[in-house]
């Protein structure tokens, strides 16, 4: 004999996959499983790290290039949400980004980029996101942006994806979200070529 | 034969051992512990032990010029560590650094933790902000060993890292250094 919740049940059972099946593919895709408190520290703890091996390079760049994903890449923009010009993609190209590569740690000098930056990473926020993912939005200020300890500006933040590989989260994808970068003071210490920057916006006349 | 046995047993065991590692609650108190010690170190309260409690009862405190160079020790012992934020037995004293208006405030980011054999290492940013310029100023930052005790995670040992900074040997010739930058302004 079948009891009502037991029949009823059943029959859940099997609409579920022609449920699944109606709902299709994107249905499925949106529902973000929720991060764990573990998931959560992990992220955190990757965001400090970054904060550190950007400001030093530490074995040829490879412990920056390593924060990210094989294929991860890092990039700028000058809007939240909207992508903009990517500066490194793929391990190698990450480990440059680091101050390193296979030749080494280049020497940060006074007069070069990077010199005396130090990158404080705060208010983040991470999300979970669709296919296992997160998603985190965290605000940057920079010191030293002239080149002495003291000098400091606000310089947007980040925003990231994160995924979780066999060696724990990694960031997939991040881009310096830099709204005012044509007004920055580290830009006007040390000018960066105009083919890394943001296209100017319809109305902008950029500078 | 037997004690050789016992020795490559014991020694597989260790080579075997799982690597260290910090739960959420662990990394979560050791956090609360690095961001607090930035208003502990402001401000002389209970005789300046609020600010030694949050270490073991022999940790200390010292300052190094390089990541990862353990550097110089200044204050070693629960006393010495009151005494570094202007307390100690005999209870608060005027301000020991001679800071005055001009004292700045300690801002910890940036806070790194990782699992170690004893039981944490973390690394952090330090800021000042001064009531006088510069008001924001980068200051290195810290790196720690951390231990659990039965009271919770304290520190073991502290040590304050500028980069390439020639520090003294000592936190009173430090003092002396700081009134002496205090006269030249006033």
């Amino acid at each position: 004999m079948m009891t009502g919740s037991k029949r009823t049940s059943r029959i859940w059972c099997a609409l579920l996959p022609g449920a699944l099946l109606l709902a299709g593919p994107a249905a499925a895709e949106e529902r973000a499983p929720p991060l764990t408190a573990e998931d959560v520290a992990a992220i955190q703890q990757l965001t400090a790290r970054y904060a550190h091996l950007v400001d030093d390079c530490v074995n040829s760049g490879y412990d920056y290039a390593d924060l990210f994903t094989e294929d991860g890449t890092f990039g700028v923009t000058d809007a939240w949400g909207v992508p903009g010009k990517v500066w490194a993609a793929g391990r190698e190209a990450l480990a440059r980004a680091g101050g390193g590569g296979p030749e080494g740690c280049r020497p940060r000098q006074p007069g070069t980029p990077g010199y005396g930056l130090h990158h404080i990473v705060t208010s983040e926020v991470i999300e979970a996101a669709a296919g296992g993912e997160a998603t985190g939005r965290s605000t940057l200020i920079t010191l030293g942006v002239d080149g002495t300890p003291d000098s400091v500006e606000w310089q947007g933040g980040y925003q990231d994806r994160y995924v979780k590989t066999g060696k724990g989260w990694r960031i997939k994808e991040r881009w310096h979200v830099w709204p005012n970068y044509r007004t920055s003071i580290q830009l006007k210490t040390h000018p960066l070529p105009p083919s890394l920057l943001p296209a100017p916006r319809d109305g902008e006349g950029g500078q | 034969m037997k004690t050789w046995l016992g020795l490559v047993a014991a020694l597989a065991s260790i080579a075997a051992a799982p690597p260290p590692s910090l739960t959420v609650e662990d990394i979560q108190q050791i956090r609360q512990l690095i961001e607090a010690y930035g208003t502990k170190v402001d401000a002389c309260t209970d005789s300046g032990y609020a600010y030694a409690d949050q270490y073991t009862p022999n940790g200390s405190f010292g300052v190094s010029s390089a990541w990862g160079d353990p550097g110089k020790s200044w204050y070693n012992g629960r006393d010495q560590l009151a005494e570094a934020v202007g307390g100690g037995p005999s209870g608060c004293r005027p301000d020991p650094w001679g800071t005055g208006d001009a004292s700045f405030h300690h801002v910890i980011a940036n806070v790194l933790i990782e699992p170690s054999a004893e039981g944490a290492h973390a690394r952090s940013t330090l800021l000042s902000i001064s009531n006088s310029a510069p008001r924001l100023k980068w200051q290195g930052g810290y790196e720690d060993r951390l231990v659990k005790t039965p009271a919770g995670w304290r520190f073991l040992s502290r040590r304050h890292v500028l980069p390439g900074h020639d520090w003294p040997d000592t936190a009173a010739e430090q003092q002396a250094i700081f009134k002496a930058r205090q006269g030249e302004k006033e």
